[in-house]
C-alpha cells in the first residue's frame, strides 16, 4: 500500500537525520566537558576525566537540547497529518 | 567568470520562483460551468504536469487516462479550466486523495450566467493552454460575490516556514565560516579571534553598520 510505504520512507529518514544529530550533538557536548575539564586540571588525569564527562553526559540527556532532538521525529509527520486534514477533510 | 556566475545566479533565482509559483497553493474566485471527465493521452511531453502514475489512477496499456475537469468562467469572463486528480504521495505534498469527493462538491456548485454561485478555488499549478497543462484543484468553498477574495493564508505559512529556515542556516553557515576564518587568523598571526562583528564578510559589513 502506497501510503504505508510512504509513512516507513519518511520515518527511516527521520530516523537517520535523528541519529545524526544525536550524535553530533553529544559529541560537541563530550568536547566542551573535556575541554573544560582540561581549563580546571591543567595537569590532567585521563581516567577521572573520563568519569567526569560520563556523569555529566548522564545529565545532559535530561537537558531541554537532547529532549528536543525527538521533534527530528514528530515534526515531519505532524505536518504531513495537517495537510492531510486540510486537504482531504475540510 | 564574474559574469558567468551572475548569470547562474539569475538562473537559479528564476528557477526557484517558477518553482514555487508552481507548487504552492494559488486561491482564484470563479464560477464553475461544468465538470467532466476527459480521456487524455500522456505520451506527450505534458505528462509530467499530470499525477504519476502510482496514485491510483488508473491507465491504459497505451498511456492513457481518464481525468476529471472542472470548467469554470472568472470574474473577468475569461475561462479557466482546472484538473481533479489525486496527487502523488510524494511530490508536491499535497497528499490529497479526496477528489471524487471534491468532484461531487464541483457538479453540487455548477451555475448558469444568469443565477452564478461564485466559488474560491485552491489549486496549485499552471494553466498552459497549448501545452494542455491545467492546475490541480484541491478545495472549493462557497463564497458571497464575484469580488470576494479569501486570504491566501496556506501559501504565506509555507513562504514564511521557508523564509525562518532559510535564516536559520544562513545563521550556521555565518557562524560556522567565522569559526573557521578565527583559527584560521589565530594560527596565522598568533593572536586572539578578531573581536566585534567576526570576520565573515557579512558579519564585517554587518559589525560596521552598527
Amino acid at each position: 500500500m502506497a501510503l504505508l510505504r510512504f509513512v516507513a520512507i519518511i520515518l527511516l529518514f527521520e530516523a537517520a537525520i535523528f541519529v545524526i544529530i544525536r550524535r553530533w550533538l553529544r559529541t560537541t557536548e563530550i568536547i566542551r566537558l573535556e575541554r573544560e575539564w582540561d581549563e580546571r586540571h591543567p595537569r590532567g588525569d585521563s581516567e577521572v576525566r573520563r568519569l567526569f564527562v560520563q556523569r555529566a553526559m548522564a545529565g545532559f540527556e535530561r537537558t531541554w537540547r537532547a529532549r528536543l532532538v525527538w521533534l527530528v521525529m514528530i515534526v515531519p509527520l505532524a505536518a504531513i497529518l495537517t495537510i492531510i486534514y486540510l486537504v482531504n477533510h475540510t | 567568470m564574474r559574469i558567468f556566475q551572475v548569470v547562474i545566479g539569475v538562473l537559479f533565482g528564476v528557477a526557484v520562483f517558477l518553482s514555487l509559483d508552481y507548487i504552492l497553493p494559488s486561491r482564484n474566485t470563479v464560477r464553475i460551468t461544468n465538470v467532466y471527465n476527459q480521456l487524455i493521452d500522456l505520451n506527450g511531453t505534458n505528462a509530467i504536469f499530470y499525477a504519476s502514475p502510482d496514485t491510483g489512477a488508473v491507465e491504459t496499456s497505451d498511456g492513457r487516462r481518464d481525468v476529471r475537469f472542472i470548467a469554470a468562467v472568472r470574474p473577468n469572463g475569461k475561462p479557466f479550466v482546472y484538473r481533479n486528480e489525486d496527487t502523488g504521495l510524494i511530490w508536491p505534498p499535497y497528499f490529497k486523495y479526496d477528489s471524487a469527493n471534491l468532484h461531487a462538491v464541483a457538479s453540487d456548485q455548477v451555475s448558469t450566467a444568469e443565477s452564478p454561485k461564485w466559488v474560491s478555488v485552491s489549486a496549485y499549478g499552471w494553466r498552459i493552454p497549448w501545452w494542455s497543462v491545467y492546475p490541480n484543484a484541491i478545495g472549493i468553498r462557497p463564497v458571497a460575490g464575484p469580488d470576494v477574495q479569501p486570504m491566501n493564508w496556506p501559501a504565506m505559512l509555507i513562504l514564511g516556514i521557508i523564509g525562518v529556515l532559510l535564516a536559520v542556516v544562513w545563521r550556521a553557515w555565518n557562524r560556522f565560516i567565522d569559526r573557521r576564518e578565527g583559527r584560521l587568523v589565530r594560527v596565522e598571526q598568533r593572536v586572539p579571534a578578531a573581536k566585534g562583528g567576526g570576520v565573515s564578510r557579512i558579519r564585517r559589513w554587518w559589525a560596521a553598520r552598527r
